[in-house]
């Protein structure tokens, strides 16, 4: 009976700690060893967000690849450009709030769904005001580290950021 | 000692469905989370009715008061049937592949490629298309009850750009 009482006792720090891990980089209660891929890859994805954010890129080399490709609306990017981004972002978009809605991870692929508002000055083809919009970042992922992403937007979002198109029959 | 080790259990489960309670705010695992099977399983029944054109069985998987948010404003459960039956009319030869679908208990992602010819209608240029599409859908006990179409910018402006095109010529 002792042996069973002491099995169960030893259970619950193991419930604890894998509790407080599983919360801690906020992931399912699924067993650690199956998940561990995926948990990184949302670790990974966590200090991307966190560097838009702070604008500070220089963590950006352990959560992304060397051969990264960011696949944008002006062409593919690398880690480089990445590492600009972030601090002409922060620059350009001083009061840009991120609030990551949900982030649904597996062994590959990591979906950030994330609302931004702030305050555009203008530049980098955002029209000047308030700005308040939906995206969802994809990202793929090998080894634990960002290889390529997408970023997806609502076209009615989307729309509304583009300068209105000039009237039919006028050039 | 009996009653202790049966405390001791009691007290295991507890912590062991707490755990699952405060953690279930983000999952990856479809796996090992019903809810998340249950609500892939949803999104599966609907990505299927616009494969098929059949609406059929879209009560099983959407909710009555399901909101699906469109750039042509929002819109029921009877208007996204609806839509299921005219997309397939006007697009018959569209080719959903789904590259990645994950899931946990509230939300499911889908990414699509969507490729095929356009007759012209429905806002899109006549000619072939390909393009990826992301769609986003929020569940409440297992049922859709509300959606949202995430597209790539870059693609969305070129499917955009013939369009103005075709207007000048006129």
């Amino acid at each position: 009976m002792k042996k069973i009482l002491f099995f169960f006792l030893g259970c619950l720090p193991f419930v604890f700690t894998s509790c407080n891990n599983s919360t801690e980089s906020s992931t399912a209660s699924a067993p650690p060893a199956s998940n561990s891929m995926a948990e990184k890859n949302l670790a990974a994805s966590r200090i991307v967000t966190d560097a838009f954010r702070s604008g500070d890129a220089s963590k950006i080399d352990s959560a992304v690849a060397a051969d990264f490709v960011d696949h944008t609306d002006r062409g593919d990017m690398g880690r480089d450009s990445l590492k600009k981004m972030i601090a002409e972002i922060h620059k350009e978009f001083p009061d840009m709030k991120t609030d990551v809605i949900r982030e649904v991870a597996d062994d590959d692929y990591v979906f950030s769904l994330m609302h931004f508002t702030g305050t555009s000055n203008g530049q980098m083809g955002m029209p000047k005001g308030p700005y308040d919009m939906h995206a969802v970042q994809v990202v793929r992922f090998k080894d634990g580290k960002a290889v390529e992403h997408w970023e997806y937007m609502q076209p009615e979002e989307m729309m509304k950021m583009m300068p209105p198109p000039p009237p039919a029959g006028k050039k | 000692m009996r009653k202790i080790s049966f405390l001791s259990f009691s007290v295991l489960l507890f912590f062991a469905m707490a755990c699952n309670n405060a953690s279930s705010d983000i999952s990856e695992s479809k796996k090992s989370n019903p809810a998340a099977e249950k609500n892939l399983a949803s999104q599966r029944i609907v990505t299927d009715a616009f494969q098929s054109g059949d609406a059929s069985k879209i009560d099983s998987a959407v909710a009555s008061d399901f909101v699906g948010h469109s750039e042509h404003g929002d819109m029921g459960r009877d208007s996204l049937k609806a839509m299921i039956s005219v997309m397939k009319k006007q697009y018959p030869d569209l080719k959903m592949d789904v590259l990645k679908e994950v899931g946990d208990d509230e939300y499911v992602f889908t990414l699509i490629r969507m490729s095929g010819t356009s007759n012209g209608q429905m806002g899109m240029p006549a000619g072939p298309y390909d393009f990826h599409s992301l769609e986003v859908s929020k569940f409440k006990d297992g049922k859709a009850v509300e959606h949202w179409s995430y597209m790539q910018p870059k693609e969305m402006m070129a499917m955009m750009a013939p369009q103005k095109d075709t207007t000048k010529k006129k």
